[in-house]
């Protein structure tokens, strides 16, 4: 309001002379709420800025119109498609959305294919693990988007495990295998679980699972890999 | 536009209800020319499909807070892309004199628009070539303040020091000169 003070202007006195620079958006922050507020009770003055706005839309039709790229569209649909996603999960109860780590990752799978695929490229990529002496029927697979650090792992086909065993799983890179968690299956066989990496899971070269005794181990036991296998 | 065509007014009110494919006409409708206007004021193209992206993303964000009753879409839509485009022009600049977005716009929305009669019917069927030879009619210090407002973000203060000017010369061109542009229109384009 520095300049309308300067100029000893006065709330309650009809704002002319600003109109125009008021509708073309010249005046400061301050300056436009002061005028703003004359025009909310001032009828005439009023009618002079509709007048003067109309002319500025003028003004904004001077523009020559130029086509959009397809991927503008694209991009806007996406974090249209994102932001009803985020609604509609809203209204599920929390306790439901997240209950378990398959649920929470497929909403967060949701979000990122959404957004993720259109906006920052990634892709989302399923690794199916090699059964080695996993009972028939036996499936391990790493569902992931690889520059990001976390998967989900859905195990299903396996024997539950004894209290004196556990599941364990490994991450290989340059030869190095890292215990990333142990787990043990439900009486159907399954379990969801969340694997965390310190680096980019596309960073990870192999993966293997194997039966430790309680309390799992510092090295993977090489004659007790249920699945194993490159992770590319 | 034939009658079986949803309006804009009712598209929006759609929008305000999260309906997408009411979004995907308004945007099919009226991206070319937010895009013109973007890249106008920016300068560049991939800039201005930033700000073109932002405003219509606002557009589904805030659609709720849009009155047919007080305004037409088109006008609301090119304050918008007007308001994040001086923003932008601002701030390339070092300013920190961020246009207030909510107050703007309850501003704008909060003046009801006159009436339609002959001379908005006149507007709505301008082209930009014809608008742009009006503005080439105007005085040349009118035309000056317009542009170096509307186009290049500056401040009536800023205005004034650029040209010279004392600012009540600059408040007077910029009012004169946005009601000669209207009467050069109808000279030109009423018969």
């Amino acid at each position: 309001m520095q300049v309308i003070d300067q100029m000893g202007f006065d709330p309650n006195s009809h704002v002319d002379e600003l109109i125009g620079v008021y509708a073309l958006d010249a005046l400061s922050a301050d300056e436009r709420r002061t005028v703003a507020r004359h025009l909310r009770v001032c009828s005439r003055c009023r009618a002079l800025a509709n007048e003067a706005l109309s002319s500025v839309d003028l003004v904004a039709h001077s523009a020559d119109p130029i086509a959009p790229s397809p991927e503008l569209k694209d991009r806007l649909l996406a974090q249209i498609d994102a932001d009803l996603a985020l609604s509609r999960s809203r209204q599920q109860p929390f306790g439901a959305l997240f209950a378990t780590p398959a649920r929470t990752f497929a909403f967060a799978v949701t979000l990122a294919v959404m957004v993720g695929l259109f906006v920052f490229g990634l892709s989302l990529r399923t690794f199916n693990l090699p059964a080695q002496s996993a009972p028939p029927g036996a499936q391990a697979q790493l569902i992931a988007i690889p520059s990001l650090p976390t998967g989900l792992l859905r195990v299903s086909g396996l024997t539950k495990l004894g209290a004196e065993q556990t599941y364990e799983v490994w991450l290989i890179r340059n030869g190095n295998p890292e215990s990333a968690l142990m787990f043990n299956v439900d009486p159907e066989g399954k379990v969801d679980l969340w694997v965390n990496y310190d680096e980019p899971i596309g960073n990870i070269e192999q993966m293997g699972i194997t039966i430790e005794r309680a309390g799992g181990s510092s090295t993977p036991n090489l004659n007790a890999f249920v699945f194993y296998g490159a992770l590319h | 536009m034939t009658t079986d065509q949803p309006t804009d007014a009712q598209l929006i009110a759609r929008v305000a209800r999260r309906d997408r494919s009411a979004f995907e006409q308004l945007y099919e409708r009226h991206v070319r020319h937010v895009l013109g206007l973007a890249t106008r004021l920016i300068g560049e193209r991939a800039g201005g499909e930033e700000i073109a992206q932002e405003t219509f993303w606002r557009v589904w964000k805030r659609a709720e807070s849009f009155d047919a009753r007080r305004g037409n879409f088109s006008t609301w839509l090119a304050s918008i892309v007007h308001h994040l485009a001086i923003d932008e022009l601002r701030r390339r600049r070092g300013h920190a004199i961020p246009i207030e977005w909510d107050a703007d716009e309850s501003q704008l929305l909060s003046l009801p628009d006159p009436a339609p009669d002959t001379q908005e019917r006149v507007w709505a069927n301008l082209q930009g070539a014809q608008i742009r030879i009006a503005l080439a009619e105007l005085p040349d210090a009118q035309r000056q303040v317009i542009e170096l407002a509307y186009f290049e973000g500056l401040t009536h203060l800023e205005i004034s020091e650029r040209l010279q000017e004392p600012l009540g010369t600059i408040h007077t061109r910029a009012r004169l000169g946005l009601a000669k542009l209207k009467e050069l229109l109808i000279e030109l384009y009423s018969q």
